[in-house]
């Protein structure tokens, strides 16, 4: 059979060299949370509830929120730097359509590659999408915090229950067990 | 890079869609010699970077492009308009990250408006987003080929469209030049007449407008008010971007009637603008915390469906007939995304020469140093 040279199309997939997770510690003072809030319905009120429950297991010294102004956006490199300086842990959110659990993820990947624990909270809709951006990221693995799909018509009650197991999955992923917090 | 593979000639175009290089259709195999032909026909060198996505770590070039391009069927003499149409995709205002991997499932809306539409045969008149027309449908198809190929966009992949919309396939036409004193739209966004300009929208489907005996042009306008204000549409109460496509018979109407395409523009503009209590009565509620998509409302408690009249484009198309126009909606609002315009540049032109001075610029910070 005759051949044929012909050009491949694509690209092939560029992937980032492995990254490495933050060291997982809690500061002598208390932890510095930022919650990375993308905009979308409900953001805020969820996340801050997962730090209340965080607060129950861990010393916090501050909450603060650090709001995007579109979730269809990764933040810049130098929001990326001042965020790293003010945070000892980064708590982005709420993926939950295409591109915003993708930028989400890359907004807490940005955060681990500059030395902070960060974990993203998506809905379960969206778990293929963030773990073929992770491994593009170099971060095959990473496990982003996930949710129900809708979370963004739910209510108050609803969000508080599902923080609260968003939490606990958060401890180990992003902070050290409880038990050895002091330790670490 | 381009990269060269080798197969067997009768199994080529089974291939390409069996390595999900395509968009389900049959393609043309991109041969070096016909990737060559495309990069003359644009004047370009296959290495020239045509722009980045800096999020998904992408760079498209128009050797790339043109691969794309030959596989979707396109003429190389249609290739300035793809290469001003990507170009356009490319800019960090159309947001392509967000647009192409959004579960709202956007068309690159493409726009031709100048003199090269006419040349290469765009369509600009009967049927103008249906088939039958090469141009109009391969240089949209090219440009969805780019997004799924090179920038990654490929459906279960980095494109998370819930029900994206038949003009994902491609949705490309040309402008009609409007009778004096209305202007095309490259006149309008302030580019000379003999330019040809390429604008490029993440849109929503095209939505047809039906008002057959309607002579009085605030009447007529009303029902395109109508559709642009329903609240199903995305953008409706948050401030975003839209096209209407006028047909030749509600053109004559609005023009008999004495009014500018900056009155069309204002008036559908102001009439578009919604009150809480018309979204609330349509279910979708106003006040969910953190509900980034709504703006603040104006001091008469409405919100904006297009942001500014700038944020409307009025396009001249279609066939005679019975009265129809066309509105295409921006899939998500200002804060996201904006459309983008590029002048197409013909192959061969030269650059613009910076004269004699460009080489003596001192920086400030140089100055000081010396």
């Amino acid at each position: 059979m005759a051949k044929i040279i012909v050009y491949r199309p694509d690209l092939v997939e560029e992937v980032l060299p492995t990254g490495t997770l933050a060291r997982r510690r809690i500061p002598a003072g208390g932890l510095r949370i930022t919650l990375l809030n993308n905009g979308k319905p409900k953001t805020v009120p969820l996340l801050t509830y997962v730090s209340e429950e965080l607060a129950r297991h861990f010393p916090v010294t501050s909450v603060t929120v650090h709001s995007k102004p579109s979730a269809a956006f990764t933040i810049d490199e130098e929001t990326a730097a001042g965020l790293a300086r003010s945070s000892d842990l980064l708590i982005a959110g709420l993926g939950d359509c295409g591109s915003c659990s993708a930028c989400s993820l890359q907004d807490a990947l940005q955060l681990e590659r500059l030395g902070v624990p960060a974990a993203v909270v998506i809905t379960d809709a969206f778990v293929d999408v963030c773990g073929r951006v992770a491994v593009r990221l170099g971060f095959a693995g990473y496990q982003p915090i996930v949710v129900p799909h809708p979370a963004a018509t739910r209510p108050d009650a609803w969000l508080k229950d599902k923080a609260r197991l968003a939490a606990a999955a958060m401890i180990p992923l992003a902070l050290p067990l409880a038990g050895t917090a002091a330790a670490s | 890079m381009l990269e060269l593979v080798e197969m067997d000639d009768a199994d080529a175009a089974e291939l390409f869609i069996e390595r999900g290089w395509t968009d389900g259709l049959p393609v043309v195999v991109p041969t070096p010699d016909r990737v060559e032909a495309m990069l003359a026909g644009g004047g370009v060198e296959a290495d020239e970077v045509l722009g980045t996505v800096p999020a998904k770590r992408r760079t498209v070039t128009a050797g790339l492009a043109a691969v794309n391009a030959v596989m979707a069927g396109c003429k190389p003499d249609y290739f300035p308009i793809v290469l001003a149409a990507l170009r356009g995709m490319l800019d960090p205002l159309w947001n392509a990250n967000g647009a192409l991997t959004s579960t709202g499932g956007s068309a690159a809306c493409i726009v031709v408006s100048g003199p090269m539409a006419r040349e290469i045969g765009l369509n600009a008149k009967g049927n103008l987003f249906g088939p039958g027309y090469r141009a109009n449908a391969t240089i949209g198809r090219a440009v969805r080929l780019v997004a799924m190929n090179v920038i990654g966009a490929r459906p279960g992949m980095q494109d998370e469209s819930s029900m994206a919309n038949p003009g994902k396939y491609s949705l490309c036409f040309a402008e009609e030049d409007p009778a004096e004193p209305w202007q095309p739209l490259r006149v309008q966004l302030g580019f000379d007449r003999q330019d040809t300009t390429v604008t490029i929208m993440a849109t929503e489907a095209p939505r047809q407008i039906g008002s057959h005996s309607n002579g009085d042009a605030e009447t007529l306008l009303r029902t395109f008010v109508s559709i642009m204000k329903a609240p199903a549409t995305f953008i409706v109460g948050k401030g975003g971007q839209g096209i209407i496509v006028l047909g030749p018979e509600h053109q004559f109407v609005l023009r008999d009637c004495g009014w500018t395409q900056a009155r069309v523009r204002a008036f559908l503009t102001e009439q578009t603008r919604v009150t809480p209590a018309e979204l609330v009565s349509a279910g979708v509620p106003l006040e969910v915390e953190g509900n980034q998509h709504y703006l603040p409302p104006s001091p008469d408690g409405k919100y904006p469906t297009i942001m500014s009249e700038q944020d409307l484009l009025i396009v001249t198309a279609g066939g005679h007939g019975a009265g129809w126009s066309a509105y295409i909606p921006a899939f998500s609002p200002n804060k996201h995304i904006r459309a983008v315009t590029r002048r197409v540049r013909p192959a061969g032109e030269a650059l613009p020469d910076c004269g004699p001075d460009s080489c003596e610029i001192v920086l400030p910070g140089m100055a000081a140093a010396e």
